[in-house]
């Protein structure tokens, strides 16, 4: 059990919170936007914190079964380093479905961390 | 340099070249949004000389670290200079000072023109439907004069000619880049194979702004006034500049609009062909909205590099690192609807 609370996404949400409550309708202009960003910046964090080490997890876990399937002689170290260079060496298929689909739900958990509204705009 | 010291020696370096017998500083402040270099907005009250009366103008700088991939003032000068002589509405160049004791670096001075560079503004309803149309149209004629400037060109010796096909170099740009940076991209290097493989037949090069988009332009009354940031302008396949001005990246939230987030394709196609007499391929213009997401994605490495290595510490640049997945979101769809259109399945 964890001694020390409240935790680091609880914290972040509040001072974001403090930031948009309190400071926000207090400046103008260029530091509005700066207030902004910072909010912005303190959302993506406290969602990376949320995900875990799940979205990786899930990443890596999705690498490994398309090496079983495609590559299964460098299935057993396969990350998202050896993706990049297999696919940049043409181990890979580039027109290959599987490939696809795994490279898009990379993203779409990356996307989920950093700007959940691109996916829903798009 | 003092902001004080540095208008006045400005003033100064601007009465002798108009020859005027006085001058006073009016206004003189910095203006925003140049990472590379620093410009100013200065206005001068001038006697006698060439340009008497109230004077409006920009003055640009190298900022102490330059972006090696960008030109130099001097050089950014020189492609100001073959534009305006081409007929570009661009802020007419001036006098360059490459003589370092004025200010303690390379500037020059050009017109200041009227109107809002800004997105916001631009795309966020200021512009009437008809006003965004006729706008697209003329970003067409202006870039279908830039492209009749091919090389070579005297003056612009600096700009090297690709030995390869303009797409090709750009491939190997990038790959060289993302080998050279410690983290793994998978969609970037997908999506550099798929330009690889699909590039289009090599054609002519000709002057290219190279970074032509909402932002780097001034609008007035719905009428461009000027283009403005050239310090990336090349040698290269005249689709580049349409294709992204058309990127998804630079439409601000009006997705149908896919001009800039002004107009439509084919406003931007029938100003260009009036200018060159030639309709721009669209194939070749969709194959070129594909680089420029995988560029854009790759300015967006860079900048987060400043930031991770702690060269330049901001807010501004870690974010728009974070910004990566977009890119490469619709780098995924947009490639994955050619392949369908060609019906060389990749299935989404």
């Amino acid at each position: 059990m964890k001694t020390s609370r409240p935790e680091a996404g609880d914290l972040l949400a509040t001072a974001r919170q403090e930031l948009l409550d309190t400071l926000l309708p207090e400046v103008s202009g260029a530091l509005k936007y700066q207030v902004l960003m910072s909010a912005n910046a303190m959302k993506i964090a406290g969602r990376e914190i949320e995900a875990g080490v799940s979205t990786e997890q899930q990443a890596l876990d999705g690498i490994r079964r398309l090496y079983a399937e495609l590559l299964p002689e460098s299935a057993d170290n396969a990350n998202e380093q050896s993706l990049a260079d297999d696919i940049r060496r043409r181990r890979l298929a580039n027109d290959n479905a599987q490939l696809y689909e795994l490279l898009m739900n990379i993203t779409r958990s990356k996307l989920l961390i950093s700007n959940p509204k691109y996916l829903k705009d798009r | 340099m003092a902001q004080s010291g540095l208008a006045s020696a400005l003033a100064d370096y601007i009465a002798i070249q108009t020859h005027a017998s006085h001058v006073q500083v009016e206004d003189f402040n910095r203006l925003s949004g140049g990472a590379i270099q620093d410009n100013y907005a200065l206005s001068l009250l001038l006697e006698g000389g060439d340009q008497p009366g109230r004077q409006h103008y920009v003055v640009r700088c190298d900022a102490p670290s330059g972006v090696s991939a960008s030109l130099t003032r001097p050089q950014e000068f020189a492609v100001l200079k073959q534009a305006f002589g081409a007929g570009v509405t661009v802020p007419q160049p001036f006098w360059l000072c490459d003589d370092k004791r004025v200010i303690g670096q390379s500037f020059y001075v050009m017109s200041r023109a009227a109107g809002t560079a800004s997105p916001q503004k631009l795309v966020g309803g200021e512009l009437s439907e008809a006003q965004g149309s006729e706008l697209a149209r003329q970003f067409g004629r202006e870039l279908g004069r830039l492209h009749q400037i091919r090389p070579p060109v005297s003056g612009l010796a600096f700009l090297a000619v690709p030995a390869g096909s303009a797409a090709r170099t750009r491939i190997d740009l990038y790959r060289d880049y993302l080998a050279a940076i410690d983290e793994p991209h998978p969609v970037l290097e997908w999506a550099l194979n798929w330009l690889e493989d699909n590039q289009p037949d090599s054609g002519p090069l000709t002057l290219c702004h190279c970074d032509f988009r909402t932002g780097n332009y001034m609008v007035d009354q719905g009428r461009l006034t000027a283009m403005l940031d050239w310090e990336f302008a090349t040698w290269s396949d005249p689709a580049e500049d349409l294709g992204w001005l058309c990127s998804r990246s630079w439409r601000f939230g009006a997705d149908d609009r896919e001009v800039g987030g002004i107009g439509h394709k084919s406003d931007l196609f029938s100003g260009y062909e009036e200018a060159t007499g030639e309709t721009p391929d669209p194939n070749r213009v969709a194959y070129w909205e594909v680089m420029a997401l995988v560029r854009w994605a790759m300015i967006a490495l860079q900048q987060a590099g400043r930031h991770l290595s702690g060269e330049q510490s901001s807010l501004e640049l870690a974010l728009t690192g974070r910004m990566l997945p977009q890119m490469e979101y619709d780098l995924l769809q947009q490639i994955s609807e050619r392949s369908n259109a060609k019906g060389t399945g990749i299935p989404l």
